[in-house]
């Protein structure tokens, strides 16, 4: 009964957790791809390694998406300093819409960011002044998480409250 | 603004080639072409021909010093991180005294090192003798006494694995006169002196060996072996002390080393030039010269050339010349060429879009990193690592601070909310920042801005498109394929805002959209066919409105930035009001500050860059141009002064 009572502050709590995972998952594998592709060209020319360790950082974003709206949601509902008290089962289910969006496109754009990026690598393997076309490619898969992003933003904020 | 460039054609006299290629060196601004490149190159062919130019010397002497000041390196005082390349004037380069002078010293040290050189490797066979001794000291026989009449000495070594009563006992069975002493021994082997007969020498050997012992043999020593091992230690000890006189010696001439470097310069500089001659056409007693040169500097080359005998003429480009791209903005705009660069350089003839770009790079950039306290600390360290560096992407950076800092305050952004943070937790008062839009609790109202400033770059981007239309002599085709667009674009959102604006922008659009109906299709030439195109051409609406959705990212970045920093200080604040909570606050503040900073700076220099490539450059950009590369002097340890005197 009681987990009945508390399904709405459980799919909040169950939001951020999909935020924070699938987008952590999607940047993990992303900037892994990265930093694989990455050694083999450092073996052969060690000055390259900050040029590359920027293309390594671009996946790395949607994870930190995904923690943003983690931690919108937290401070929205008092998950943070304990005021979360029991939402309405409507409340809850909102919110963990309202992190969908995040969730799922930040890992699908993490992990296809991380493979442009880790072809961005060869590409200053052969041309290092040619870098900044690789970031711009790769900065172009992540659009669509800085849309999620926003829609996931624009979702939190302007949600109503409402506690049982 | 790309330069104009004209094409010089110089004729002078051989003798003098080499001191005019080194004035035009010193102008920097000429870019002497390929001969291939010149008008009626097959017709000139026949009267010219390409000089044979002597550079494999030059090259084996600048390899010399190459390598000298390799050696001399470690003993060169260390430089600082951003310590600047000394200043010296093109004169003393052309100096002839400054290569005699690092000729001398680089023989002295080539000799120094590779007697150095020897030294070490006699080192390493003494020492290798002296180890071959190491066994044997125990003997105290000289080494050169060990047979007599009858006896002899024969000294062997065998693996510890084989016992000694093995090879005692076989000695015994053969019934041999011999006799084994075992001087010492190792992890490994066994050392033995092996006393017999001069009669049963060959046979003791021959079973020794069968048993498998070794017979070592040391080489011509008059000594003991412990006396002989001594001997070489003393001669280790001499060798190694010549080598460390040597090395003071390399130590003082590495003070000279000044000298190296500025021949490697000069060389430099004459290799350069010897390059550039291969590049003019020759006919024995003249030479014939073509390149590009600034229209604006062609003063430069008139000063230069007015000493020498000399023709010359300059032509304008033509249509098909592959014309070098320079690029000439006001020190405002300047850095962000590098953007432009980047991507590609504009093409000959089209236009530069730095000087429309700059601002609104600068605006998107602010609005992305939207930090005060990140503004300030990117501005002041883009603008002190310009002036080090003298990299234009720094002071780009340095400047898109400024812009930073103007958005910071905007939002009401210092460090995230730091200031009231810190206040509430270490004094207990209550503080607010001031904003003059709250990005946390007005996010439409910055979502809005950013779509119509994305909207206003679009435009200027497809304004810049009409512009070079209308320069090339279409200014028709500029208002169908601009103007009309402009009708709906504007029309369209007008239809939002409500009467009387709806009415207006209903019959703009509609306007618009059949003005676009009606000319999209022009080269088409079937009448259905161009109907078709007409109407197809409106899809492209769905275009722009992506293109407008686009700048999304300049509200969405810009509220990471406060939302991570927000977090940043509420980690921080978490421990609460005591010395230990000061000291992790500030930790946390440090740590997590310094992380935002970077990614977002990455974060709002790829997006920002990106809103320009694509949706802006994407409007009129023609890129594809070459960069103009001067010949000029380009030295490794020193900066050419340009003016004569120093």
């Amino acid at each position: 009964m009681e987990i009945i009572m508390n399904m709405g502050t459980f799919l909040a709590y169950a939001g951020v957790a999909i935020a924070v995972i699938l987008s952590g998952m999607g940047s993990s594998k992303g900037v892994g791809y990265v930093g694989e592709a990455m050694s083999g060209v450092i073996a052969e020319d060690p000055g390259k390694f900050g040029q590359l360790l920027v293309l390594q950082a671009l996946p790395a974003t949607q994870g930190i998406y995904g923690f943003i709206i983690g931690i919108m949601v937290m401070n929205k509902v008092g998950m943070l300093n304990g005021t979360v008290g029991s939402l309405t089962l409507g409340t809850g289910a909102y919110i963990f819409a309202a992190c969908l969006p995040i969730a799922f496109v930040g890992y699908v754009s993490g992990k296809s960011q991380g493979r442009v990026a880790a072809a961005g690598v060869s590409l200053v393997a052969k041309r290092p002044d040619q870098v900044s076309k690789g970031m711009v490619a790769a900065a172009m898969v992540e659009t669509y998480a800085i849309l999620s992003l926003l829609i996931s933003i624009l979702l939190i904020m302007q949600m109503p409250i409402a506690r049982m | 603004m790309i330069e104009k460039m004209e094409k010089l054609f110089l004729y002078g006299l051989s003798g003098d080639a080499q001191q005019v290629l080194g004035e035009l060196m010193r102008c920097g601004c000429v870019q002497i072409t390929d001969p291939q490149m010149m008008d009626g190159y097959e017709q000139l062919r026949e009267l010219m021909e390409r000089p044979v130019v002597e550079l494999y010397e030059l090259e084996q002497t600048q390899a010399r010093l190459t390598a000298a000041i390799n050696v001399l390196s470690p003993y060169f005082e260390k430089q600082g991180l951003l310590q600047q390349k000394p200043k010296v004037a093109f004169d003393r380069l052309e100096d002839q005294k400054v290569l005699e002078e690092a000729e001398k010293l680089c023989r002295q040290v080539e000799d120094l090192q590779r007697e150095m050189g020897e030294k070490k490797s006699q080192i390493s066979k003494v020492q290798f003798q002296q180890s071959s001794l190491e066994p044997w000291k125990k003997l105290d026989l000289p080494l050169d006494q060990l047979s007599t009449r009858s006896t002899q000495i024969q000294l062997m070594a065998v693996s510890v694995q084989i016992p000694q009563q093995v090879l005692e006992q076989a000695v015994e069975e053969a019934g041999l006169p011999a006799y084994l002493s075992v001087v010492s021994e190792d992890g490994e082997q066994r050392y033995l002196a092996v006393l017999c007969h001069q009669s049963a020498a060959a046979q003791t050997d021959e079973l020794l060996r069968q048993n498998g012992a070794i017979r070592v043999s040391l080489g011509d020593w008059k000594e003991t072996a412990g006396e002989a091992s001594r001997r070489c230690r003393s001669q280790i000890d001499e060798l190694q002390r010549e080598i460390a006189l040597q090395e003071k010696t390399l130590r003082e001439l590495a003070k000279q080393g000044e000298k190296l470097k500025l021949a490697y310069d000069s060389i430099q500089v004459r290799i350069q030039r010897a390059k550039a001659r291969q590049d003019t056409l020759e006919t024995g007693q003249t030479y014939l010269l073509a390149a590009w040169v600034p229209a604006r500097r062609k003063k430069d080359v008139d000063k230069a050339l007015s000493a020498y005998p000399c023709y010359y003429e300059y032509h304008q480009a033509g249509e098909e010349d592959d014309v070098p791209i320079l690029l000439k903005n006001n020190k405002l705009v300047e850095p962000f060429e590098c953007i432009t660069e980047m991507y590609s350089l504009p093409a000959y003839g089209s236009i530069d879009p730095d000087p429309v770009m700059a601002p609104f790079y600068f605006l998107f950039f602010g609005m992305m990193l939207s930090d005060a306290g990140y503004g300030i600390i990117l501005t002041v360290a883009g603008l002190l690592g310009a002036k080090w560096t003298g990299s234009k992407l720094m002071k780009m950076l340095g400047y898109c601070g400024i812009s930073t800092i103007f958005w910071g305050v905007v939002y009401g952004s210092w460090f995230g909310d730091s200031i009231p943070v810190f206040v509430q937790t270490f004094l207990g008062m209550d503080l607010t920042i001031p904003a003059v839009i709250d990005p946390m609790s007005d996010p439409v109202t910055i979502l809005v801005l950013s779509f119509l400033l994305g909207a206003v770059h679009l435009f200027v981007g497809m304004g810049l498109k009409a512009y070079l239309m209308i320069k090339r002599g279409h200014p028709w085709q500029a208002f169908f394929d601009v103007g009309l667009w402009y009708f709906v674009l504007i029309g369209l959102p007008l239809l939002l805002l409500g009467e009387p604006f709806a009415t207006v922008g209903k019959w703009m659009a509609i306007g618009g959209a059949v003005g676009l109906i009606l000319t999209q299709g022009r080269e088409k030439k079937n009448p259905i066919m161009k109907l078709i195109s007409g109407v197809m051409s409106l899809y492209d609406v769905t275009g722009y409105f992506s293109d407008v959705l686009s700048y999304s990212r300049v509200m969405a970045l810009g509220l990471a930035t406060g939302v991570i920093a927000t977090v940043v200080n509420t980690m921080g604040s978490m421990p609460g009001r005591s010395i230990l909570g000061f000291v992790i606050f500030v930790l946390v503040f440090l740590l997590g500050h310094v992380l935002n900073l970077a990614i977002n700076t990455l974060g709002s220099y790829v997006h920002t860059s990106r809103l320009q490539y694509v949706e802006f450059f994407g409007k009129f950009f023609e890129g594809g141009g070459k960069p103009f590369q001067p010949l000029k002097t380009d030295t490794k340890y020193y900066v050419v002064n340009k003016q004569e005197a120093d």
